[in-house]
């Protein structure tokens, strides 16, 4: 036996070694990037879908008591992007869940045949 | 010698490896990140154009219509005026577009048009905000007098 010889596979070692690094770096890498692709994608779904339910809540124009507790064109938004959504005025005690995207807007509310100004809440989440 | 070799050509391939996974980190880093600054201008100018609907039919605290006073003030009367109705009658029609507002108190109305010289903003007596990114919506109340909502970030 050649002195300092350890084995075909010894003498490669060293390289193995590198080269398993190497790899296990870039999949790894691969792996955690095809993770925040997807999770980036779902976050713009839901911020995409969310402004289309706004959308579709608001495009009455003067919204009633009814639009804001049953909304057909938003349903049909928010199903279409696996979304579930709630809207309610600031001044009603509603408040969104602590993971829901929230948004503003400012709405004129037919209240009874009164016309007033107020600041509707929309709330999605994924579900 | 030739053990020296392979272990260099492995150390290249790390090297070649790293940077393949690094620019995937900075590629994985910025992605969307323009797509989702679109989707929030559009929420922003999406707010402004419903807030000037909605303002379409907002009555003052005496039961007045809105613009119709604003209106009237910009063409016949001073900043003064204007101020005093907006911090007046129409305080609460005020607070209710800078509490519904995305970007809060930097929050303005200007008037374009108006007698009133070279596009006031309401708060009159606040300098503009100094930002780089400001969202505007447009509505005109006359042939002659535009108002602006302005959402400064």
């Amino acid at each position: 036996m050649r002195k300092g010889f350890i084995g075909p596979i010894g003498d490669d070692l060293p390289s193995i070694i590198a080269l398993m690094l190497a790899m296990g770096l870039f999949f790894s890498s691969v792996i955690y990037v095809i993770n925040v692709y997807n999770q980036k994608i779902a976050d713009m779904d839901m911020l995409k879908g969310s402004i289309e339910i706004g959308r579709a809540v608001m495009n009455k124009g003067v919204l009633t008591r009814d639009d804001l507790d049953s909304n057909p064109n938003a349903n049909y938004v928010a199903k279409s992007y696996s979304l579930s959504y709630d809207v309610y005025l600031e001044s009603d005690t509603n408040s969104c869940s602590m993971e829901s995207l929230r948004f503003s807007y400012l709405v004129a509310m037919n209240d009874a045949g009164k016309i007033g100004l107020h600041t509707m809440m929309l709330c999605t989440w994924k579900g | 010698m030739k053990g020296q070799a392979a272990i260099m050509d492995a150390l290249i391939f790390m090297l070649v490896a790293s940077g393949a996974a690094t620019l995937l980190l900075f590629v994985a880093g910025i992605y969307s990140s323009s797509t989702s600054t679109q989707i929030n201008t559009i929420y922003n100018y999406e707010y402004g154009g419903n807030a000037l609907i909605a303002l379409h039919y907002a009555k003052d605290e005496q039961g007045r219509w809105f613009w119709n006073e604003l209106e009237g003030k910009l063409t016949a009367a001073s900043q003064a005026d204007v101020e005093a109705y907006m911090n007046g009658d129409a305080r609460f029609i005020w607070q209710n577009i800078t509490s519904s507002s995305p970007a809060g108190q930097n929050t303005t109305l200007c008037f374009e048009g108006a007698g009133l010289g070279a596009t006031p903003c309401y708060p009159f007596n606040r300098p503009e905000p100094a930002s780089t990114t400001v969202y505007t919506s447009s509505v005109k109340i006359t042939p002659d007098i535009d108002v602006i909502i302005k959402l400064y970030y």
